[in-house]
């Protein structure tokens, strides 16, 4: 993120303070069972809020009830200071862009794109040159002009997606909701069309929620990143709290490629040391987690630790955990080597030359390390992160 | 396409298309000779032994056209064509909303519905005659319309509903949120979505109309007298008019195949895939 970026951000939270933007307070739906449970949110003008969890968490009924598609059992909506749960769908100004697209099959992609338009026009016939312009001028920006005069069932999955981008930032709407905008494209477009939206939202002021079960992706393109699961909103932070300090298990699982490595264990203190201890390896806390540790139920702890601070070193280091190469998998700029740790596998985010090193020969022990500042805490039998169990700032950053 | 069957062999194709060739032929040949009937002298239809050549006559046209039968298929046409606009026009929303919305005893209606479909036409003939004669329906253009409704509007909610689940709902909801009114929805999104099988459906209702006997036999017969319930006329007490019968029936048929044809067009439904990705 840069620092104009950053300083715009700033100023929209101080207007989010004054009523504007997005707020969603208590609100909670169930269908059969319930699926939101008493959601609370804060979204400010032009910011863009990454809603990610496991698909089945309630991402979607969450944007359907801001849309209005939805009406929610409980709970207040207000958009800039106005209570949107009275405004009907049609006249909230939401600009909803659907997981399938939704763009209308027997309109070529310039009709599509116009519709909003037409309606907002007071469905009036005659739309002014003004909006023609403003449409040539969407579709040059999208670079999906050639491809006005077709049919959305001539267009591949990234063109569909554009086109329906398109139709939402047309409307100048009041607030943006990105339904897994990205989802179903492939790796290389889904790279490409996420730093080019990102980039389209920077230009506009409505809050924008993105949603997507892609953490990383939550993590890339949100300012701030809510995650849920089970209808229950686990955290809301910044993308670097989030991936530094996830407030419970279910968020640190839910970060990372490879996942995190969570292992089970106990706590015991001899001497003036918190030692960590999971079957035989044993691993002293630093100084940051010792005070968390205090408050974990029964000492039953689970230690989490990203792919990227385990380090691989020689099996007869001081203080190194003994395991085996488990497999050795070389990306080019890094490779994956899951080693077998008592019977759990870890995975560990290494360099090439590391990664060389350990070689390919299965069963062949190895040394691991862990850095101490990547290490997180979790009590086993609530799954929240321990308070205070907070890695310090690091540089460990996600690696996209 | 053309590459499958090449690919399949030629001779594997040859046997194919001369199979469906042959099929085709005994289903077509009682036609080919009912529209060579159309032509023929009366002694040379049933000559034994078979006689392949004769002078053509246009007398059995004339005798047709004397008699009136183009009036027959006049209110035989005006018949279908106004039922099964009535049924569109009713269906179409009654389609929708079976689709759509969320009602009371939706089920048990539908089934109610399509009920009055199961019942052997037989069964509602008699009290259809009965109530008919009562309220002075019997004889009349709207009570035979009416009649036809009954069978064609269950059969045409019945399919269409199935089109209407097939529209994928987001389509309306993004319309919706972009601020067009229901009705708006209606007529710009889902209506040209439908357009295909409204069409496929009306033509098959029509077809159905086209082909009716007893309803037009028993609630009909001399105001209103259709096409089908026109041709036993032609059995008089000097014998059958077969040449006069083949006439009508040909007539009969063309509005039906007609009809196929636009069915064919209209069936091929490539239009809603491509609305929601793949």
């Amino acid at each position: 993120m840069n620092a104009p970026l950053k300083t715009s951000l700033a100023a929209r939270s101080a207007e989010a303070s004054n009523g504007a933007g997005l707020a969603i307070r208590h609100v909670s739906k169930s269908f059969h069972a319930p699926v939101l449970a008493d959601i609370n949110l804060e979204v400010g003008p032009g910011e863009v809020l990454a809603l990610t969890g496991p698909s089945g968490a309630g991402k979607t009924t969450l944007c359907r009830i801001l849309a209005g598609l939805e009406r929610a059992d409980s709970g207040a909506l207000s958009l800039d200071g106005a209570d949107l749960a009275a405004v009907p769908a049609g006249r909230r100004r939401v600009a909803f862009m659907f997981e399938s697209y939704a763009l209308y099959p027997h309109m070529t992609v310039r009709q599509n794109v116009l519709s909003p338009l037409l309606a907002a026009a007071s469905n009036s016939r005659a739309v002014g040159a003004s909006s023609h312009e403003a449409i040539d001028g969407m579709l040059d920006l999208l670079e999906i002009q050639r491809l006005s005069e077709r049919l959305p069932g001539a267009l591949s999955g990234g063109q569909k997606q554009r086109v329906a981008l398109a139709r939402a930032l047309i409307q100048a709407p009041a607030l943006l909701l990105l339904d897994e905008p990205i989802s179903h494209l492939d790796a290389k477009l889904r790279h490409k069309l996420r730093g080019e939206i990102r980039r389209r939202l920077a230009a506009q002021t409505a809050p924008v929620l993105w949603s997507t079960p892609d953490g990383m992706e939550a993590l890339s393109v949100g300012d701030r990143v809510a995650v849920i699961a089970g209808g229950r909103i686990e955290q809301v932070g910044t993308p670097e709290d989030i991936w530094l300090r996830p407030a419970s298990l279910q968020v640190a699982r839910l970060m990372g490629d490879p996942p995190i490595n969570l292992l089970p264990g106990k706590l015991h203190a001899e001497n003036d040391t918190t030692f960590f201890q999971h079957l035989s390896s044993r691993i002293a806390l630093p100084a940051a987690l010792v005070k968390a540790a205090e408050a974990a139920t029964d000492n039953a702890v689970t230690l989490g630790v990203r792919p990227n601070a385990v380090a691989l070193v020689a099996v007869d280091a001081a203080g190194a955990l003994p395991a085996e190469l488990y497999s050795n998998e070389p990306f080019g700029k890094h490779a994956i080597v899951t080693v077998d740790l008592g019977g759990l596998l870890l995975k560990v985010k290494t360099s090439m030359q590391d990664a060389a090193r350990a070689g390919e020969q299965i069963g062949r022990p190895l040394g691991l390390s862990f850095l101490s500042e990547g290490l997180m805490l979790f009590d086993s039998a609530t799954g929240r992160a321990l308070p205070g169990a907070e890695a310090p700032k690091s540089n460990l950053k996600p690696d996209l | 396409m053309s590459d499958v069957s090449n690919t399949k062999g030629t001779t594997g194709g040859l046997i194919w298309t001369g199979t469906v060739v042959a099929y085709a032929a005994v289903v077509l040949f009682p036609i080919f000779w009912m529209a060579l009937m159309m032509f023929m002298p009366n002694d040379a239809m049933f000559a034994r032994p078979t006689v392949w050549t004769f002078t053509p006559t246009l007398a059995h046209f004339e005798y047709v056209i004397e008699q009136g039968f183009y009036w027959n298929l006049v209110t035989s046409f005006l018949l279908c064509l106004v039922s099964t606009a009535l049924v569109v026009v009713i269906g179409t929303p009654a389609a929708y909303a079976f689709a759509r919305f969320e009602m009371k005893l939706k089920d048990d209606l539908f089934l109610f519905i399509l009920a009055t479909r199961m019942a052997p036409p037989v069964c509602l003939v008699i009290p259809f005659y009965f109530i008919f004669a009562k309220v002075g329906l019997l004889d009349t253009f709207a009570g035979l319309t009416l009649a036809y409704m009954t069978f064609n509007l269950s059969f045409y909610v019945w399919v269409l509903r199935s089109f209407c689940r097939d529209l994928p709902v987001e389509l309306e909801e993004a319309a919706a949120l972009e601020g067009w009114s229901r009705a708006q929805i209606f007529r710009r999104v889902v209506f040209p979505l439908l357009r295909n099988g409204i069409v496929a459906t009306a033509v098959l209702c029509f077809i159905f109309a086209w082909n009716e006997f007893l309803f037009a036999f028993m609630l009909g017969g001399e105001t209103v007298q259709t096409l089908p319930v026109s041709i036993p006329k032609l059995i008089t007490s000097q014998g059958v008019r077969w040449g006069e019968m083949a006439v009508v029936g040909i007539t009969a048929l063309l509005p039906v195949l007609t009809a196929v044809f636009i069915l064919q067009r209209h069936i091929v439904r490539g239009l809603t895939l491509g609305a929601v990705k793949g």
